[in-house]
């Protein structure tokens, strides 16, 4: 098993654009300029059936909506991993960084009570407010355990 | 989240000493514990998956009392209100709390091993949502101890036949329960996919350098982001109309029973995508690695991902034809379109191993599985999408033949090859191969024996759904047959079991990278540990960076070195 | 291949023989359909054999740890398969729009109209025209009673027969096998009759018809027998079966209102 050596065989070439429209935007543009064209072909043709034709129109604004936040801030990540790359091909890849920019949650117990109390509510639609009560009580205090357990983190 | 995305979560310079953990200040519980309060990507994605699997035990088990009611004609085994039940919670279990659930846990442990991540980017949105899927499915099936029984209207659910009037008692509440449940559930695991893939990249990973799985369960999450608030805006619809008096789809009341189907189908057929598209992406990486070759024609690969995402939204009335109110030549030439992309996928895959060195380890075995079951449900797909077929073919046995020749031989296949490739990395032991094949070929004659008869009986006119036939009618011969495949299908889960157990207890451990792969999981200790990755990275300059390092005298062959810089790019 | 061994030797490659001219057409596009489909797994198995195949030779004069060319792009050959499948699908759906056209063919002045209304779990066929509705079992439960039990569709020969398909309460569908098309019976529906389809029947026979949508607890049993006799033959039934049963009461349009329809509440 070799080292961890760089050795840019492709001369380091990026094999993406780093000006223009992101990749990641381009994936949401495409589906979403597509669903726009067939919802105005289906409602035009369907007379316009209503469902359908304010779905795909949805999914039209959607996947732009998605392509314009990505082309406005992933440029700076797209330009994050250009930095962060030419440093690591400058340093041979055992770059000095330390540990700053890793952060692993602890262990919570609130997803579990989350789950708990939605399920004891949700069963309550079908079972009635003995389960509902219950349920919501601990949805509540889970998503407040949960909240204020962000809090406690960001603080430290 | 700010409209500045931090910088990708640093990989390469996480360990300046080898002997010192990664992640220093986390600690983990051990036992029970850990599996309840972990926030580990990789704790989250077994239990997930073990979960879905169980999940699949327990529909398999339907199925088997479906076929076993179906093996002869007028058979009394099963009355036909549990039948009803079983093929309705059969069929839910299958799609919303197995094949697309399991895809959900093999990503959680994978993608962000294979884009160099720690974990991902919502580590506890990440428990939150498998919390809630146990749940909703927990919540469902509870539906079958109550007096009123389970849900009994088909896993569409089709209105008028699913209020209030027709399906009263609680099954029916417990399952809209569920659903509203493991759709908020996918919601969260879908933002939590899209914003892993598009914000903790290693350096280097750039889109187009990420594997195949990972671009398409990127795909998938976008789907579900689309397509699964309208289920759940469709379950609360019903539920206003079971208990509220809604009359959305009431006919009597100048309600429209159709809109549900537009709106169950505007979730239900990208929901195929989501269950298949997962699996497409880890029978791609087997075949990549027991070829010991890069994947033949990625960037094809990726752009029929694409293509297919964006044309499911444009087919869900494909199910609808029989119902005289769709666009029959609109949703014909969308659908028959599909069939493009989806035959890229099958020469790429074919071109991946073309004159690679083959390994025939069971997980190749099930994809080669794959590629010879999957190619039926393809064609029966084409023939399904021309409205004139359709009218005779819909609602028959041949559409129950088709979609498990998609969803078996095409999802579950790829499953168990996904399951035999990433064992060691997911336990840091393989599975046996011997019981492996075992599994395969049982697995293999079960399933063709079981669906491929089916085809004859839908052509012959026997509809889905039917609790029993007459011995006049004809379809005696063939349900046998099926009925005899399915227990041998059922049968060959065990030595799968089995092979899980002996794996555990006497099972070899073995390296980082047993089958010699190129993708960056493969680079991390079996299993991997907290943080996952011990050593820097290898440099990312292509989609299988580890082959790279490990290979250096082995590159992928550019077809046009000059063009190789600025490559062809997504159409405008 | 398992499809095709399936199939082959079978009259009309499987199908049921049709018995109505739209019929002929879906069993004639139903055989380009099978024979394509059968050609292009064929094809994906052939090459997935030779793949598997020629791997093994190679393996056993290289050897296990060899490494075979890293080939990775071959773009005209990506052209080529992109495009082929994108002409076979256009041709497919030329096709299939050309017999579709067929099947929603609804003519002026059909020979003979049949309103066909489906309910939980049951069919009532009516001849508006001759004012008959005829006698059949309505009830339908516990065990099967065989098909004698169930109701009667009577077609003429030759005739041009217009089915108006009606439903209250859940969705039914309408299938005889032998005429290759089903059809929704929706409740709802702006205006009723849900659906109408037209055939043309071109031979004399008993069929069994089905319910196809899935409609709630006895929806297995929900069946009718249809009865192609020849014209004279099926005049003869008409007037028989008029002195039997009660007359088609005036007015009493079904399916516009649940309680002008004998059937609902059944």
């Amino acid at each position: 098993m070799s080292g961890p050596g760089v050795d840019a065989r492709d001369g380091g070439s990026p094999l993406e654009p780093r000006r223009g429209v992101p990749t990641e935007a381009r994936v949401f543009g495409i589906t979403g300029v597509f669903a726009l064209v067939i919802a105005v072909i289906y409602g035009l043709t369907s007379g316009p059936e209503p469902a359908g034709t304010v779905a795909l129109a949805a999914a039209g604004v959607f996947g732009l909506a998605l392509a314009v936040f990505f082309t406005r801030s992933l440029r700076d990540v797209q330009h994050d991993v250009v930095v962060a790359e030419e440093a690591m091909e400058e340093a041979g890849a055992a770059g000095e960084e330390t540990d700053e920019g890793l952060y692993l949650p602890e262990t919570s117990i609130w997803p579990f009570f989350m789950g708990l109390g939605a399920a004891l509510t949700f069963a309550g639609l079908a079972f009635g407010l003995w389960f509902i009560v219950p349920g919501v009580a601990l949805l509540v205090h889970a998503v407040v355990g949960f909240a204020s357990q962000s809090r406690d983190r960001a603080s430290v | 989240m700010t409209t500045t995305l931090p910088p990708p979560t640093d990989a390469a310079a996480a360990a300046p000493e080898p002997d010192e953990p990664a992640a220093r200040h986390r600690r983990e519980p051990t036992g029970i514990l850990k599996w309840v309060t972990s926030s580990d990507h990789k704790v989250i994605g077994i239990a997930y998956m073990v979960t879905a699997f169980c999940f699949y035990l327990v529909g398999g088990m339907m199925a088997l009392g479906i076929r076993g009611q179906l093996a002869k004609p007028e058979q009394t085994m099963i009355d036909n209100g549990t039948y009803n039940e079983l093929f309705t919670l059969h069929g839910t279990i299958m799609l919303l709390f197995f094949l697309g659930s399991f895809a959900f846990g093999v990503a959680n442990f994978i993608l962000p091993l294979q884009i160099g991540a720690r974990d991902m980017a919502f580590p506890r949105l990440n428990q939150t949502s498998y919390w809630l899927y146990l749940t909703g499915g927990l919540v469902m099936l509870s539906g079958l101890f109550t007096t009123d029984g389970a849900a009994d209207f088909g896993w569409f659910a089709y209105t008028p036949l699913s209020d209030g009037i027709r399906s009263p008692g609680v099954g029916g509440d417990l399952w809209i329960a569920g659903v509203a449940l493991v759709g908020v559930s996918g919601i969260m695991t879908a933002v939590n996919i899209v914003a892993t893939t598009m914000t903790m990249r290693a350096p280097g990973m750039t889109m187009f350098r990420m594997p195949i799985f990972v671009w398409n369960m990127l795909i998938v999450s976008g789907l579900v982001l689309l397509v699964f608030p309208v289920l759940t805006a469709a379950a609360v619809m019903l539920y206003a109309d079971r208990h509220f008096g809604g009359h959305i789809f009431d006919a009597a009341n100048g309600g429209v029973p159709v809109l549900w189907q537009h709106l169950f189908w505007f979730f239900g057929h990208p929901e195929v995508y989501i269950l298949i598209l997962p699996y497409f992406g880890m029978v791609t990486e087997v075949f990549a690695a027991y070829s010991r070759k890069p994947v033949f024609g990625y960037k094809g690969f990726v752009f029929a991902t694409v293509a297919i995402g964006a044309l499911s939204v444009g087919v869900w009335a494909h199910h609808m034809y029989a119902t005289g109110v769709v666009l029959l030549p609109f949703f014909g030439v969308l659908t028959m379109l599909i069939a493009v992309p989806t035959g890229v996928k099958f020469f790429n895959w074919i071109g991946t191993m073309w004159g690679g060195n083959l390994r025939f380890s069971a997980s190749l075995l099930f994809g080669i599985g794959f590629l010879l079951s999957f190619v039926i449900g393809g064609v029966t797909g084409v023939m399904l999408a021309s409205p004139s077929l359709d009218f005779h073919l819909t609602d028959s046995y041949f559409v129950v033949a088709h979609f498990h020749y998609v969803l078996y031989g095409g999802g579950v296949f790829a499953l168990f090859a996904a399951i035999y490739y990433w064992y060691p990395k997911f336990t840091g032991k393989a599975l046996h191969e011997g019981w492996g094949k075992l599994h395969f070929a049982l697995t293999f004659i079960g399933f063709n024996m079981t669906f491929l008869v089916q085809h004859q009986l839908g052509v012959d006119g026997m509809p889905r759904r039917t609790a029993s036939y007459l011995s006049t009618d004809g379809f005696d011969t063939l349900n046998l047959i099926s009925s005899i495949g399915a227990m041998l299908l059922g049968l060959s889960t065990l030595p799968f079991l089995w092979n899980v157990f002996r794996t555990w207890r006497w099972g070899e451990r073995v390296g980082r990278n047993p089958w010699d792969a190129g993708t960056l999981e493969w680079w991390a200790p079996s299993p991997p540990p907290i943080g996952n990755f011990d050593r820097p990275l290898p440099a990312i300059t292509s989609e299988r960076p580890v082959w790279d390092a490990e290979h250096p005298e082995h590159p992928a062959e550019a077809e046009h070195p000059e063009r190789e810089i600025v490559p062809a790019e997504a159409s405008p | 291949m398992g499809l095709a061994a399936l199939v082959a030797g079978c009259a009309n490659n499987g199908l049921p023989e049709s018995a109505t001219a739209q019929g002929d057409e879906v069993t004639s596009l139903w055989g380009i359909f099978l024979w394509l489909a059968v050609a292009v797994a064929a094809l994906i198995w052939l090459l997935t054999a030779y793949v598997v195949i020629s791997s093994m030779r190679r393996r056993r004069r290289d050897g296990d740890d060899a490494v075979p060319r890293q080939k990775q792009y071959n773009t005209r050959l990506e052209v080529v398969y992109t495009a082929i499948p994108l002409v076979l699908v256009g041709v497919l759906f030329w096709m299939t729009t050309a017999v579709n056209a067929e099947l929603d063919n609804v003519s002026d002045a059909p020979d003979l109209t049949v309103e066909v209304i489906g309910f939980q779990w049951q069919w009532q066929f009516r001849y508006p025209t001759q004012e008959l509705v005829p006698d059949g079992p309505l009830v339908v439960s516990g065990s099967p009673s065989g098909p004698q039990g169930y109701p009667e569709l009577v077609l003429p020969v030759g005739a041009t027969v217009r089915f108006e398909l009606t439903a209250d309460d859940v969705i039914h569908s309408f299938w005889v096998p032998e005429f290759l098309e089903k059809r929704d019976l929706i409740p709802g529906v702006d205006e009723s009759p849900s659906n109408v389809i037209e055939v043309e029947v071109t031979r004399a026979g008993t069929w069994t018809g089905r319910c196809a949508e899935y409609c709630g607890l006895n929806h297995w049993q929900m069946a009718f027998t249809v009865r192609a006799v020849p014209a004279d033959e099926f005049a003869d039934w008409v007037r028989v079966s008029q002195a039997q049963s009660q007359p088609m009461v005036a007015g009493s349009v079904p399916g516009t209102t649940a309680t002008t329809n004998p059937v609902s509440g059944a």
